[in-house]
């Protein structure tokens, strides 16, 4: 262990920690390092109040249902979705509140390969490489290999300045180039095939890791269930526009909320492609299937990270590590984002009907609030058709109740962001995620009309 | 394998936060049915931001009246003499309401013109009564300010308490509220109140709850031919046996009926309810809508409640509800305001209903409180002129506020135009019960009508014309049970054998002829004076 990189500013304090850890062994560790407190409390008092305001609409959501609950026998179907709905949400809150802290364990180091596929990148791709030679883990232990999956912009020429800066850190850096574009499945394959350590992390091509991150990857892997760990990604873009200050909300819960509560039965679905380790020795059992994935009589392009997660689960644990930080930029333009969310929605309905096959045999907890979600997600356009549409239309009143419920929700996702992560523009972050949420509810059903189109749209 | 961690401190932070919800949601829920029953969550928010709203500018328009008030006496166009009317009451008026819109479409009472017209009885010094203070006042055992007015509301409806009851509180007022337990207790209805807000009602200190009648508010078929009627006030058809009921059975119905109403109120509430609404206003009497209404609700209504209550018909009978009248002990008329009645007018129309002083003289300026049985009237001019319609034999009018004067004397200086009769209603009780002076050319009689059955009980004739042509005076002195008539002061008939019920009594005016259409009399100028 590399006690010198730990003290590098006077701010942070250090405190040991015996710990057991889950296969009885005691060790003893360094607790992760924090920042003094400046301002304390005008900040606690702050959040404090963020939290009540949160514990409020989480009685005001419960107060509805229990006063709608009379309703219920009046429409049986809409009456249990509404209550299935919020009973799936709260209890995302719930696991995520309950999903075991890992410390990490300086014994256990394993060698480590990124694999970065890039297709034009050239503006981000030096910076993703550097970060590997800044990580706070020996870097004997590591390899990278990038791929240039036939860009037609400078991105080979950057991949290769920076491959030589880094050869004076990292021993191993491979580049590989192919003239001619033969797709993301293909570059992480050949990324999978050129590796010869025991963890492999994928870093997409405009994600940028923190320090600490590869060591909260792999903490996990000291058990030999785990065949996947995913990262945390952050927007790094957040500031630019509404639609990324949205994106960055929509990032930080969908990670910390309902990854996690995945992660509680090591049932993540899907570690992205942003910042995720897997085991090399799981992965070269499943890969060249996965690479040949056909769906419908179609060839598979996209959706390559969470069909690789769904791989590994039938067979070995997925789990999230929030303390394995990364950055990733999201698109700013609203057209790009609508396309990508349409490919995402795509990858979810085939990969989620593929993993419904195997997902009763995981944990039930795990498979019931898979099985929910399913239904949730299909019916939610229905819910929200006749809501907006059909019984004003019929009944002549406005969908207050369902429109106000809907974001009462959000405002829940958005004071939970503004708890933890502090004073940002996230009321208008809420009300633009409301928002979008209503504009893409067709996309669903859209994407399910359209799933053989394996245009990519982006990138 | 599984990442949970089940650490005390979480588990014990999360029971605690499910116990809290559970808590505060209990009890939410649980005022939320005392307060709204079963109101859906859209009328209900609506219901509570609409009150929180109201009940500031409420607060606000009530601390100017009584600004105002401090240094107020009603002036009204037509009232100059601010003595009058600052003493105790002689006669009482009952408001009727039945249900309070908020901005809808619709005819009904909105809440904007209810506020305006209780706002306007405020500001006018119009305070309200409750029911055992209504009672006892028509007993004789109380005195109550000069304007006093007890406001009542039909039907229990949610509309008739929620709106309301902000405005109450403003005002200092109280309300009494006729129920009906069939769509009150142990029902989840959207418009009814339930149990549980009457609950809630009864405990505010501002509402007293009477009966509606348990079935009688729904009409009923009377024949075989699906005609519905009221079923209060008609024989129902019974199904099973092919028949309209008898009389028997009907008075066994609705006794049945009303006292069962009187007792599931008593026993759920456990308050004494001893009043009765009518459904739809009707006792019995024949109306225009309900030629067969028959006699016997008003019968039974006495036997089980102490007071009942009607909806007076704008005409035939005074407004108000006099003391101490023994043929009508328990029987009261009410008022019910018009949704399109300004403030002003409302008040307009109390005060003219106010128990008048005399002497008394009258044409006024425009409307001071004659009220028209039939035929048409006008006020142009400065003169009363009272005709037949055009298809009509004749019209009356009498002056409401008049019915407790004893003894005196009538004087009309008028004419008629088309030289046809007129009379002057020396002791006007209703017009089922009246005395007059009927003037004719060619005979003076004094005609008494009780109950309907009208007679002449002294009169002259062979010594006319009794009527003169052109402008006239015109008298009727009435002492105690004399009554005597004269022209220009010369007396031309007498009677002492008035019918002792007619020994108090109010003034009017009538004129007819056998003729269509010919029937008219100006009245210049019309005094009543003490004797």
């Amino acid at each position: 262990m590399n006690i010198q990189n730990l003290f590098k500013t006077k701010n942070f304090t250090q405190v040991y920690q015996m710990n057991k850890l889950w296969n009885g062994d005691v060790i003893t560790t360094i607790k992760e390092p924090k920042h003094k407190k400046n301002k304390a409390n005008i900040n606690d008092i702050k959040t404090g109040g963020i939290w009540l305001a949160f514990f409020i609409i989480i009685y005001f959501i419960l107060f509805i249902k229990v006063l709608t609950f009379e309703t219920v026998f009046n429409n049986a179907f809409f009456g249990f979705y509404s209550i299935l709905i919020t009973v799936y949400i709260l209890s995302r809150f719930l696991l995520a509140y309950f999903h075991k802290e890992t410390p990490y364990d300086p014994s256990y180091e394993p060698t480590v390969t990124f694999v970065v596929p890039a297709k034009n990148e050239e503006d981000n791709i030096a910076e993703t490489i550097r970060r590997f030679g800044n990580v706070n883990y020996p870097l004997d232990k590591i390899e990278v290999v990038a791929i240039n999956d036939g860009s037609t912009d400078g991105t080979y020429t950057e991949m290769v300045k920076v491959a030589n800066e880094l050869r004076s850190k990292i021993k191993t850096v491979k580049v590989i180039n192919w003239k001619v574009n033969k797709g993301k499945r293909h570059g992480m394959a050949e990324g999978v095939k050129q590796a010869s350590h025991d963890i492999i992390i994928f870093i997409d091509s405009d994600s940028f890791i923190e320090p600490n991150c590869v060591r909260h990857l792999v903490k996990y892997f000291a058990s030999d269930s785990v065949g996947a760990v995913s990262g945390h990604t952050d927007v790094y873009n957040r500031e630019t526009n509404l639609l990324t200050q949205m994106q960055a909300l929509r990032y930080y819960i969908a990670f910390k909320i309902y990854k996690s509560a995945e992660s509680v039965f090591g049932s993540v679905t899907c570690c992205p492609g942003c910042c995720s380790a897997y085991r090399r020795k799981y992965l070269v059992e499943i890969v060249d299937e996965w690479l040949v994935q056909r769906f419908l009589g179609a060839e598979c392009t996209f959706g390559d990270d969470r069909s690789l997660t769904n791989y590994i689960i039938r067979n070995y644990d997925a789990v999230y590590s929030h303390e394995a930080l990364a950055y990733t930029v999201v698109p700013d333009n609203f057209k790009v984002y609508v396309r990508q969310q349409f490919r995402w929605k795509k990858s979810w309905i085939r990969e989620t009907l593929i993993a419904s096959v195997f997902m009763w045999r995981r944990h039930p907890l795990a498979a019931a609030s898979y099985y929910l979600y399913i239904f949730l997600a299909l019916t939610s356009p229905i819910v929200f058709f006749r809501a907006i549409a059909w019984y004003p239309a019929v009944h002549q009143v406005w969908p207050v109740i369902y429109l106000f419920g809907l974001f009462l929700m959000l405002l829940l996702h958005g004071l939970y962001y503004r708890a933890k992560v502090g004073p940002r523009a996230w009321a208008l972050a809420v009300f633009s995620f409301w928002f979008n949420s209503v504009i893409l509810i067709w996309q669903l059903p859209w994407a399910a009309i359209n799933i053989r189109d394996s245009r990519w749209g982006t990138r | 394998m599984n990442f949970i961690q089940l650490s005390n401190k979480k588990i014990l932070f999360t029971v605690s936060i499910a116990l809290v919800m559970f808590v505060l949601i209990y009890a939410t829920f649980s005022n939320k049915q005392a307060y709204y029953g079963y109101s859906p969550m859209t009328d209900i928010f609506a219901w509570i931001a609409s009150n929180t709203f109201y009940s500031t500018i409420y607060k606000v328009r009530a601390q100017n009246i009584s600004n105002e008030a401090a240094a107020l006496v009603f002036k009204s166009n037509n009232i100059s003499d601010s003595n009058e009317h600052t003493g105790n009451a002689i006669a009482l008026p009952v408001l009727v309401y039945h249900t309070v819109e908020n901005g809808s479409e619709s005819l009904n009472l909105q809440r904007d013109a209810f506020e305006d017209q209780l706002f306007a009885l405020k500001k006018a010094g119009w305070e309200t009564i409750t029911l055992k203070e209504f009672q006892a006042f028509m007993r004789g055992t109380m005195t109550l300010p000069e304007r006093s007015f007890l406001l009542t509301f039909d039907d229990g409806t949610k509309n008739s308490y929620h709106p309301v009851t902000p405005l109450l509180r403003v005002l200092d007022y109280t309300g009494v509220s006729f129920i009906l337990p069939k769509h009150s207790i142990g029902t989840e209805s959207h418009y009814y109140l339930s149990d549980h807000e009457i609950d809630t009602m009864l405990e505010s200190g501002i509402w007293e709850i009477g009966s509606h009648g348990m079935d009688v508010h729904e009409y009923q078929p009377t024949d075989s031919k699906d005609t519905y009627e009221a079923p209060l006030v008609n024989y129902i058809w019974l199904e099973n046996e092919g028949r309209t009921e008898t009389r028997e059975e009907y008075l066994e119905r609705i006794n049945m009926d009303l006292l069962s109403a009187r007792e599931a109120l008593e026993d759920r509430f456990d308050v004494v309810v001893s009043s009765f609404a009518y459904p739809f206003g009707e006792y019995g009497r024949p109306t225009d809508s309900n030629q067969n209404a028959i006699p016997g609700a008003v019968m039974v209504a006495e036997r089980i409640y102490e007071t009942s209550f009607y909806q007076w018909r704008r005409g035939g009978e005074f407004s108000f509800n006099y003391q101490k009248d023994e043929s009508r002990s328990h029987l009261y008329k009410r008022i019910e305001p018009d949704a399109q009645w300004s403030g002003e007018e409302l008040v307009q129309r109390l005060e003219s209903g106010l128990a008048k002083t005399l002497p008394y003289e009258s044409p006024r300026r425009d409307d001071e409180g004659w009220l028209r049985n039939w035929g048409k009237v006008s006020f142009a001019n400065s003169v009363i002129t009272l005709k037949a319609e055009d298809f009509g034999t004749g019209g009356t009018i009498f002056l409401d506020g008049s019915g407790h004067w004893e003894n005196y004397t009538v004087t009309a200086r008028l004419q008629s135009p088309t030289n046809t009769g007129f009379s002057l209603l020396a002791r006007f009780k209703d017009d089922n019960n009246l005395a007059m002076c009927n003037f004719n050319r060619d005979f003076v009689h004094i005609e008494q009508t009780i109950s309907g059955k009208q007679r002449v009980i002294e009169g002259v004739r062979d010594g006319g014309p009794y009527v003169p042509q052109g402008t006239f005076e015109a008298q009727a002195v009435v002492n105690g049970r004399t009554i005597s008539c004269a022209i220009n002061g010369e007396v031309l008939v007498t009677s002492r054998f008035l019918d002792p019920q007619l020994s108090v009594g109010g003034v009017g005016i009538k004129t007819w002829s056998p003729e269509i259409g010919l029937a008219s009399v100006v009245i210049e100028k019309f005094t009543v004076e003490k004797n």
